[in-house]
């Protein structure tokens, strides 16, 4: 008996390899957060400092939750601005299902306009973040792996985590000082 | 004319039972037994809707595929739904498509929530849909088979799958028949949910909820009271929007046509009910543990009076009157964070 298919062919094209960061000097880092995590809040804090030191600028940008449909749209609006003011994103952080969608949705707008683009998730939310990547088409998007989990640690012991993971954020961005 | 379907045709075993066994071998189904969407029953399905086979409802999240009226006939039909059904089926898909919905973050997140659908107007007799006893689930009737068709479509249209797209911790019975409900207008001292939201005639609304959860007053003898132990039980402290990383959520309350009668004598005006819930759904700051304390403060969750409020507004609370007159219960479906109810008529040229 034949019947209808009920999953429609929805492979994304394929898209190009993620550009490597190269040097950081002079490149403008923007750090996308959201309002879901402190620790993200702090590992960015952490990993800003260090991109200064190693001669980068950097900006931060949170992204909003809009209540309704204009709200979402100036989010959106306002998200373009930010990609037209830098060299780089990071974006995170995946750290829960829906926070990871909106990370790696963000990644996927950033490598669209044509940014060198590290997605960052915790360890338990790896696999949702490359699987919804690839369905985007961004099957070798960068990905730098935090800990799980982070929340119930204490500050200092989170700022030191995004200390020590730095180096590796370099290597996974393709970045050089 | 026969309208011109573009699915893949799938070789599959002619018995029923075969067949379910097989569609769940290639990931196509939920477990229960599904029907063969073959050419003629999709066609049927398709011819009910009044809309082309290629008529796009709308994007659907992770996936991000352009969903057409076709993929919606063929999930339907494997989950038993009425042909009747489509044009609901339709605004619903529609409805679930609007970004204010953010069905993006509902199909990936970790929590429990699931679209709930209120069907307001004439089609939910011609439906058979219930609004009276069980009307949250028990009442015999389409109402599973047209909620499970959305759930088929969530898997195999939107990409929802468990532990490979969707990171929920527990899920929830919703996420395999859905929630339909309707209202007992006839009963209801307040006008249509689809009515207040600005839509005469037939509509639907769709809300991300956590589940259903009963509340229980034997002995309330005045609306005041009926609609303290609601609000009150509608802010227990893991309630999501109660959360500090949470921006906003919209809660969805039945009240059974008893209690309704009795509220609407000292509330008339359901803006009034709202506005009572509003004020009752709230949580001193000091009853919350002192680690929260911080960062409620940072998401300025805290108002002035020092308590944390469910919600933003009075207008983030739909109440609405349903189940049997037996009495004594209420209902409860706490709204998923960051989601806003979305509302379509069943006429796709009232669709923006």
């Amino acid at each position: 008996m034949l019947v209808l298919s009920p999953q429609p062919h929805h492979g994304a094209a394929g898209r190009p390899q993620c550009p490597p960061v190269g040097a950081l000097k002079g490149k403008t880092i923007g750090l996308r957060r959201d309002k879901f995590w402190l620790s993200w809040d702090w590992i960015t804090d952490e990993w800003a400092r260090l991109l200064e030191a190693d001669g980068a600028e950097t900006l931060i940008w949170r992204a909003p939750v809009g209540k309704g449909d204009q709200a979402m749209a100036e989010g959106g609006e306002e998200y373009a601005k930010f990609l037209s003011s830098i060299d780089v994103a990071i974006s995170g952080l995946g750290n829960c299902g829906s926070c990871t969608l909106w990370a790696i949705h963000d990644a996927v707008g950033a490598l669209d306009s044509g940014l060198p683009t590290v997605a960052v998730t915790t360890e338990h939310f790896e696999s949702l973040g490359r699987t919804l990547a690839a369905q985007r088409g961004h099957d070798s998007l960068r990905v730098k792996l935090m800990p799980y989990p982070l929340e119930g640690r204490p500050e200092d012991e989170v700022r030191q985590i995004a200390r020590d993971n730095y180096e590796n954020l370099l290597t996974v961005m393709g970045a050089s000082r | 004319m026969t309208a011109v379907l573009t699915s893949e045709r799938v070789d599959v075993p002619e018995d029923i039972s075969d067949f379910s066994v097989d569609a769940l071998a290639r990931g196509w189904s939920d477990g229960l037994p599904v029907v063969p969407p073959t050419e003629e029953r999709v066609a049927e399905h398709v011819a009910a809707s009044g809309l082309a086979p290629d008529f796009v409802l709308g994007t659907l999240y992770p996936s991000g595929v352009a969903c057409t009226v076709e993929h919606l006939a063929v999930n339907a039909v494997m989950a038993g739904a009425p042909a009747a059904s489509m044009k609901l089926l339709a605004a619903s898909v529609n409805a679930l498509a609007d970004p204010a919905f953010d069905l993006a973050g509902l199909n990936a997140t970790t929590a429990s929530v699931v679209p709930a659908l209120v069907v307001s107007g004439p089609v939910r007799d011609e439906l058979g849909l219930p609004y009276k006893h069980g009307v949250l689930g028990g009442a015999a009737g389409p109402a599973p088979a047209i909620g499970r068709a959305l759930r088929l479509l969530m898997r195999n249209v939107a990409g929802q799958v468990v532990g490979v797209t969707s990171e929920s911790v527990f899920g929830q019975p919703g996420r395999v028949t859905g929630i339909v409900a309707s209202e007992w207008v006839e009963e209801s001292p307040w006008p249509s949910i689809g009515e207040r939201r600005g839509i005469e005639g037939d509509s639907v609304t769709v809300y991300g909820v956590l589940g259903s959860a009963n509340i229980l007053n034997s002995y309330g003898s005045s609306g005041s009271e009926i609609l303290q132990v609601v609000g009150k039980s509608l802010c227990f402290m893991g309630n999501n929007n109660m959360d500090h990383s949470a921006q906003f959520a919209h809660q969805v309350v039945m009240l059974n046509p008893v209690w309704a009668k009795i509220v609407a004598k000292e509330f008339p005006r359901i803006e009034d009910v709202q506005e009572v819930l509003y004020d009752t759904a709230a949580v001193h700051i000091s009853e919350f543990p002192e680690s929260l304390h911080g960062p409620l403060h940072e998401a300025a969750d805290v108002r002035d009076d020092g308590r944390v409020y469910l919600m933003d507004s009075p207008a983030d609370v739909s109440v609405l009157v349903a189940g049997g007159k037996g009495s004594l219960h209420g209902t409860m479906l706490p709204g998923m964070s960051n989601m806003l109810p979305v509302t379509r008529s069943l006429d796709p040229k009232e669709w923006a």
